[in-house]
């Protein structure tokens, strides 16, 4: 299985926090109150997790894709 | 606003209104607080959602509401206005969404049952963190759901009131009207689609005229629409020259009023209304199969056979429930002198792409502002309303007095009364009874004790 | 080379007279509605007219496909012949109390464009004819209506040689109309 890459755009992001709700461990805000991402990728156990933080973002501001 | 209103402004004993409730700012705005807020009102057609994430921007008196259908396919309908500052969360008409984000600060609110508790839950705030340091309680500030909801057979109603009566209470035996609409023509409940796009459009009168109208004024048709009969707008053209095409067909005997409940149409819950006789004989065929289809459907289900034409529930939806025309049109208060007309057109949902091509064309010649027969209403709506703004004319009261006791109770219905004669005025007399009832600022519970209980 | 930029400068006169006989057309219409000559504007129509008006919609950007309504679903107006036949017929009875008495109406088209010419236009046989409308009304004292929208009309010439009105589609600017009634002929 595939490993999973993780991306903010940070233009996007308004701070609304719900990826921190699903996912403490991962996300959190910086500074700015724009989301950061622990890693740039994860094991593919962790793939519906963050698709759910993908989804409950009213910013679209996180994108899930395939590693290469 | 007043609280209440003088009984003396309505004495349908006597058959005398005064002018005042159809122009008056103060009655109307009692109207929104006693009427709109506490009636059971048509939202929308559920065809008009099918998918999960469809909305249908829909409105409830004054104010823009959202019916919508969650992922789980669950409907709702919830006030379009943030809870933060009021912007309305969507402006489109309708669409398919996972959310709805208010344009102003951001809030945004969920459609879906999934994300969230309840579908329109507040689900995401920006700044969540640093400038609520998340003791914001998302699940307190979600868009306002109206207090009931109800699909009968595809009609959606709500209410904002927890305490107005159950839907079947509150329609009593007027759901056989709407049955007839919800119905295919072949009796069928839940088989028919609204076809797509709603007709909005405004009128200059109070909205009281729209749903009057449709309640039982038979007494109009011959004047207001001597034009149409002429031209022969009916199905039948020229040689069957009325507007429904039932001229072949005995007349109903009378209309039907509910007393308490301030519903009412222009025919009897015995009435088939029957199906007209086509210029084209192959609808005539198509349509005469579905109506014995229909006859024996209503037989084996213990439904009346009538309970079609022109009606009006209360307080302000209306509606053709056959087939010629069948639409549904809702008066939707502006202000005591201006009132948003919507209409909607409903088909058989397995109609021959022929015949439901004929019928849209022929609804849309016979209703509408483009309407051959509604263009003649609103002329008549529009000026009456102009003509009892003025300070003399507000002196005289209108006459309701046509058919003045001559009504007696339904043999179908143990909660109608019909009126011996076609012409009458028994329908909008029971209808601001019930108007009157609920003006006053009783509570459902006195408004029920007055009626007798059940 | 001399007789292909003839032939392009033919081609060109040909449109231009051709634009300017179509424009005569519709302004003629435009009288004829704004007169009350009703019999007449129908001799303008082809047999097989049709003539409508979508509802307008207000929908996400992305779907500009579904801003107004379509073929098939819920318009202001689909009209064929004898149904405009039957407006006029309603208006000449008397008792159409909507246009009783009748209302004050300027048709202003502007903006004409010849969208396509079939088969060319030396020859022509359809042609496709867009342009902004201004409908104007005014009526019994203080009722007043305006109209603003874009028109596509194709016109047939007929064994004649005289064009004739097959298809009418109307986009009118308004989401909610702001007036009572549409009994005025676009």
């Amino acid at each position: 299985m595939t490993g999973v890459r993780v991306e903010i755009v940070r233009s996007a992001c308004a701070g609304y926090a719900n990826c921190l709700d699903v996912a403490p461990e991962i996300f959190d805000l910086d500074e700015h109150d724009v989301a950061v991402v622990s890693a740039g990728e994860f094991p593919a156990e962790q793939r519906q997790l963050l698709e759910d933080a993908a989804h409950r973002c009213p910013a679209k501001a996180i994108i899930v894709t395939d590693a290469d | 606003m007043t609280d209440s209103v003088d009984p003396l402004m309505v004495d349908p004993d006597n058959g005398i209104i005064s002018r005042e409730i159809f122009v008056s700012q103060d009655v109307f705005d009692t109207e929104l607080e006693q009427i709109f807020a506490r009636a059971w009102l048509f939202i929308g057609h559920e065809s008009q959602i099918p998918e999960p994430g469809d909305f249908f921007n829909s409105r409830m008196g004054t104010e823009s509401v959202l019916l919508t259908r969650d992922s789980e396919g669950e409907i709702h309908v919830l006030l379009n206005s943030c809870r933060h500052r009021g912007m309305k969360v969507c402006r489109y008409d309708e669409g398919n969404t996972h959310d709805f984000v208010c344009p102003y600060h951001g809030w945004s609110y969920s459609t879906d049952g999934t994300l969230v508790s309840v579908a329109g839950e507040l689900f995401g705030v920006p700044h969540y963190r640093a400038g609520y340091d998340r003791k914001l309680d998302r699940s307190q500030w979600g868009l306002i759901p109206t207090a009931q909801m109800v699909n009968h057979h595809g009609l959606i109603f709500a209410t904002w009131d927890p305490d107005t009566p159950s839907f079947d209470e509150y329609t009593g035996g007027f759901r056989f009207w709407l049955d007839n609409l919800a119905a295919n023509t072949a009796g069928e409940r839940g088989r028919v689609k609204a076809l797509r796009g709603v007709q909005k459009w405004r009128i200059k009168a109070n909205w009281k005229f729209v749903s009057e109208n449709f309640l039982g004024d038979n007494y109009h048709g011959p004047t207001s629409h001597s034009s149409v009969d002429a031209v022969g707008l009916g199905p039948g053209g020229k040689e069957a020259p009325t507007r429904h095409g039932d001229n072949k067909k005995p007349r109903s005997i009378g209309s039907t009023s509910f007393f308490d409940l301030g519903h009412g149409g222009v025919t009897t819950a015995g009435y088939a209304w029957g199906y007209p006789e086509f210029e084209d004989e192959n609808m005539t065929t198509y349509f005469q199969q579905r109506w014995q289809q229909r006859e024996q459907r209503l037989e084996a289900e213990d439904r009346p056979i009538g309970g079609l034409g022109p009606s009006t529930m209360f307080p302000s939806m209306s509606l053709h429930a056959g087939a010629f025309p069948r639409a549904l049109i809702v008066a939707h208060p502006v202000g005591p002198t201006e009132t948003e007309v919507w209409r909607w057109f409903l088909v058989d949902d397995d109609l021959p792409e022929d015949i439901e091509s004929w019928l849209r064309r022929w609804y849309l010649r016979y209703s509408g502002p483009a309407g051959l027969v509604e263009q003649d209403d609103m002329e008549n709506w529009d000026y009456a309303t102009d003509a009892s703004t003025g300070t003399i004319a507000r002196r005289y009261p209108y006459n309701y007095q046509l058919g003045l006791g001559m009504a007696s109770p339904s043999e179908v219905l143990d909660d109608a009364v019909e009126s011996s004669y076609l012409m009458t005025e028994e329908n909008a007399r029971n209808y601001y009874r019930r108007w009157a009832a609920l003006m006053s600022g009783a509570s459902w519970a006195e408004i029920d004790q007055a009626r007798g209980g059940k | 080379m001399t007789t292909a930029s003839t032939s392009s400068v033919d081609a060109r006169l040909a449109t231009l007279l051709l634009k300017d006989e179509l424009t005569e057309r519709l302004h003629l219409e435009a009288d004829l509605l704004d007169e009350q000559r009703f019999d007449e504007w129908l001799e303008l129509l082809d047999d097989d007219v049709t003539y409508t008006m979508p509802l307008r919609l207000n929908v996400h950007h992305s779907d500009a496909d579904r801003a107004s309504t379509k073929e098939g679903d819920v318009s202001w107006f689909e009209d064929d012949l004898s149904t405009l036949r039957m407006r006029v017929e309603q208006l000449a009875t008397g008792e159409h109390w909507a246009e009783e008495p009748r209302s004050r109406v300027s048709h202003l088209v502007s903006n004409i464009r010849l969208l396509s010419v079939a088969p060319n236009p030396m020859a022509p046989e359809m042609v496709e004819v867009g342009c902004r409308f201004l409908v104007y009304r005014n009526r019994v004292a203080d009722e007043t209506d305006i109209w603003v929208g874009r028109r596509t009309d194709t016109w047939r010439a007929d064994t004649q040689g005289h064009w004739r009105l097959l298809r009418r589609h109307l986009l009118l600017d308004q989401g909610v109309l702001m007036a009572k009634n549409l009994t005025v002929l676009f």
